[in-house]
């Protein structure tokens, strides 16, 4: 759905408002109601679903795979991401997904280390993201389901020893036991910049007049790397007081714990 | 009558040229400027010590250029005249006076070729400017053409590459050879933008008569304006008045001699003094 | 078929018309420097575009990358598909020789771009057209140790930014103001109008902890870039 240029401006006026207005009630800071169900795919290590007001929906499998570590570098976990309706080289994906990769990027806080099963072999994870439907930028609902999914995700348990590097054998699993990996990945958060206003998780028909945005990751109470500013419409879309991006941080620290606890609780 | 605003010579982007209204005293007259932004230039907001003002700022490397007393459209005049009005009321000794001045920059690379008059900075065809095309295409009803140029105003160097044969497009670059530009598709000989002539555009007079096969060939080169940035292919054009029609064309289809004009709807080879049907501009 | 041979009527495909050529001055062909002699700036290199811009970073002192970046800036021209009511930007960078970058980072740095320069240009002005500016980098080499680890892009944005204004000035398409961006520690910041206004961040390592130290050193930067740009705008 798109807005005629009057019912933009009109929009823009009420969202630069002091206190802004926006067009469904929320306040500056609150979300939308998301839904969330999680491990309904058999045949994955940890799988969710999750369900927008708007109607945007998302299904996250993980997978795991056993590799030797010791003979190649690479991450341990790999996104892949599939937006219905759009080609997998198209701008809109691989810039969403290379965002995805760097935010799963081992770092302090969430270690890759935990994936580790013996001194020579770890466990890779391989994360299937498909957007089912959305109408705005799926950066932080796709972020929500990752939690989810990474947070329910069952893996088989290891009975053979750690240390393997002087004996050469495969490590064993237990046959029927799992273990809860219990990773906590990274959030993603959206805010988008009106005027001198910062609304968090802006809908479709905010996303049309918003000045700018900024893509905020958050882990552990802590803004961590990856942020990026990115523009959400073309009409709109200009330059916002530097102060506003300070602001704007602190916002993302001061609410994140509540969404992550109510994340949690699903 | 002049100016109390002292315009820099030459300027590059970002500059701010003049704010948006100015006001003088004389004689007992208050004289408000009102600054309008031309091409080359912008009205923005910008922060100036805490306080917001609206100010033009120059969006191009080149000179500035100032028009006095500029005429807008009608409608906007009214309303302007109507708050005009009542400042008047609002002011106590009611002389104030507001006069109009249009601010624009000429881009410094056009400004350099003296050839043509270079009033436009704008390489884009707009409504009711005059364009020079070539038909590629007639059918029943439509005249199809590529734009070749905007009158007054110079060809940009990439465009209009496929139209004239020359120029190089250099493989893997180009909006057509990138699979997700801008323009999805497109021919390996660049992108001109393209017209449509309907056969009612064709003439003033006699508009339902029109028979587009004695009007255009397919290589001729037209005059025409643009009546409406039209759909997203094509501009719509027209060619009803007399100063437009086809200025250049080649008897039997392209193969012959240049032809002249005759009069309006004949065009002749001197040299062998065949005729063929044009709808012809007025060559003076 | 729908195939039309628009080049039926045309002379020969190397025909070209005359052009009596004024006695222009041959311009000098070497670059100009600046005073620190470690940026070198040049325009309008390339004939067959509308504007272009080399940007060479060489001074191991002032900078940890020596890199080298040819833009050019196609367009504004007309787009295929629905009316569009002003032009729409497409940007794309790619790896020289050295293939340093994988393409989806390549992808989501230029998708930052055009976020970037979404702001900037004066898009109303060009209805029913594209843009396309490519960036190439020619030459992409980490001077110090330190940061030759993490292969990151983010060190160069700052120089992507400086050329593509660059060469957008060469091409003459309007622009707000001279776009410019400064790095520090990770963080890049892009700004206008002596940076009081912030048009893109990126950031792509460490936390964030130091941000107004950041600010202040990318501003300063920043405007150092700006600098250079227009005293290489007002010297041609």
């Amino acid at each position: 759905m798109t807005l005629s240029i009057a019912e933009k401006s009109y929009l823009y006026d009420s969202l630069t408002a002091s206190p802004s207005i926006r067009p469904d009630g929320r306040k500056p800071h609150q979300f939308r109601p998301i839904e969330v169900s999680t491990d309904f795919l058999p045949s994955s290590n940890g799988s969710s679903r999750i369900i927008s007001g708007d109607g945007s929906e998302c299904i996250v499998s993980v997978k795991a795979k056993v590799i030797d570590h010791t003979l190649s570098d690479e991450e341990l976990i790999q996104v892949d991401l599939d937006i219905a309706g759009e080609r997998t080289d198209s701008p809109q994906v691989e810039t969403l997904m290379s965002l995805l990769n760097k935010v799963l990027k081992s770092g302090p806080g969430f270690e890759h280390s935990r994936l580790q099963l013996t001194e020579r072999y770890s466990f890779k994870i391989f994360i299937d993201i498909l957007v089912i439907s959305s109408n705005c930028n799926p950066a932080s609902l796709i972020s929500f389901a990752m939690f989810s999914a990474l947070n329910t995700t069952t893996l088989p348990k290891l009975i053979s020893s750690f240390d393997d590097l002087k004996v050469e054998e495969l490590p064993m699993f237990d046959d029927y036991d799992l273990v809860n990996l219990k990773l906590k990945s990274p959030l993603v958060f959206l805010l988008a910049i009106v005027g001198n206003n910062l609304i968090v998780d802006p809908d479709a028909n905010e996303s049309e007049v918003c000045d700018n945005a900024i893509i905020v990751t958050w882990l552990d109470g802590k803004i961590r790397s990856p942020i990026r500013t990115l523009t959400l419409n073309n009409s709109y879309s200009k330059g916002f007081d530097p102060t506003l991006l300070q602001k704007g941080l602190k916002l993302i620290e001061e609410n994140a714990a509540a969404v992550l606890t109510a994340l949690e609780s699903s | 009558m002049s100016i109390n605003f002292k315009f820099p010579e030459s300027v590059i982007p970002g500059q701010l040229l003049c704010p948006a209204f100015d006001i003088k005293e004389e004689n007992d007259k208050s004289i408000v400027y009102e600054y309008i932004a031309g091409p080359g230039t912008r009205l923005q907001k910008h922060n100036l010590n805490g306080t917001v003002v609206n100010i033009i700022n120059s969006t191009l490397v080149g000179t500035v250029k100032i028009e006095e007393d500029f005429k807008m459209d009608s409608s906007n005049l009214d309303e302007l005249n109507e708050t005009a009005e009542d400042e008047k009321n609002h002011s106590n000794n009611g002389t104030r006076e507001i006069k109009k001045i249009k601010v624009s920059v000429v881009h410094k690379r056009n400004n350099t070729s003296s050839e043509v008059d270079n009033e436009l900075t704008n390489n884009l065809p707009k409504e009711g400017d005059i364009v020079l095309a070539k038909v590629t295409r007639i059918t029943l009803q439509n005249v199809s053409l590529e734009i070749l140029a905007v009158e007054n105003s110079p060809v940009p160097i990439d465009s209009g590459v496929g139209s004239n044969g020359h120029g190089v497009v250099a493989a893997g670059a180009g909006s057509g050879s990138a699979s997700y530009s801008v323009s999805q598709t497109s021919s390996d000989f660049g992108d001109p933008f393209r017209g449509t002539l309907r056969s009612q555009d064709v003439r003033a007079t006699e508009r339902d008569s029109v028979k587009i096969i004695e009007c255009f060939k397919p290589g001729d080169i037209v005059r025409a304006q643009i009546l409406s940035l039209g759909d997203g292919v094509n501009y719509y054009l027209t060619t009803a008045k007399d100063d437009l029609g086809v200025v250049f064309a080649k008897s039997g289809n392209g193969a012959g001699n240049q032809m002249y004009a005759l009069d309006w709807e004949t065009m002749v080879v001197p040299s062998t003094g065949a005729t063929e049907k044009r709808k012809c501009a007025k060559p003076f | 078929m729908n195939v039309q041979d628009r080049r039926r009527l045309l002379g020969p495909s190397n025909a070209k018309p005359i052009v009596f050529s004024a006695a222009t001055d041959i311009q000098s062909s070497e670059p100009k420097k600046d005073e620190s002699s470690s940026f070198i700036l040049n325009s309008g290199l390339i004939e067959n575009c509308n504007g272009s811009s080399l940007v060479e970073i060489r001074d191991p002192k002032v900078t940890q990358h020596q890199t080298s970046l040819i833009t050019s800036v196609y367009g504004p021209r007309a787009t295929k598909g629905s009316f569009t009511s002003q032009a729409s930007l497409s940007i794309q960078l790619k790896n020289g020789s050295s293939e340093k970058y994988n393409t989806t980072e390549l992808k989501e740095v230029s998708s930052f771009l055009v976020n970037v320069f979404n702001s900037v240009i004066n898009l109303s002005r060009y209805p029913k057209s594209g843009i396309d500016i490519f960036i190439y980098i020619l030459y992409d080499k980490v001077l110090s140790e330190e940061s030759k680890k993490s292969n990151n892009i983010s060190a160069i944005l700052p120089y992507c930014i400086s050329a593509i204004t660059l060469a957008l000035i060469n091409a003459g398409i309007e622009v707000d103001d001279i776009a410019t961006a400064g790095y520090y520690k990770g963080d890049v910041i892009s700004f206008i109008k002596n940076g009081e206004e912030v048009i893109g961040y990126w950031k792509d390592e460490g936390n964030c902890e130091s941000f107004d130290v950041a600010l202040e050193h990318c501003k300063t930067e920043a405007q150092k870039f700006k600098n250079l740009i227009t005293t290489h705008i007002l010297e041609e």
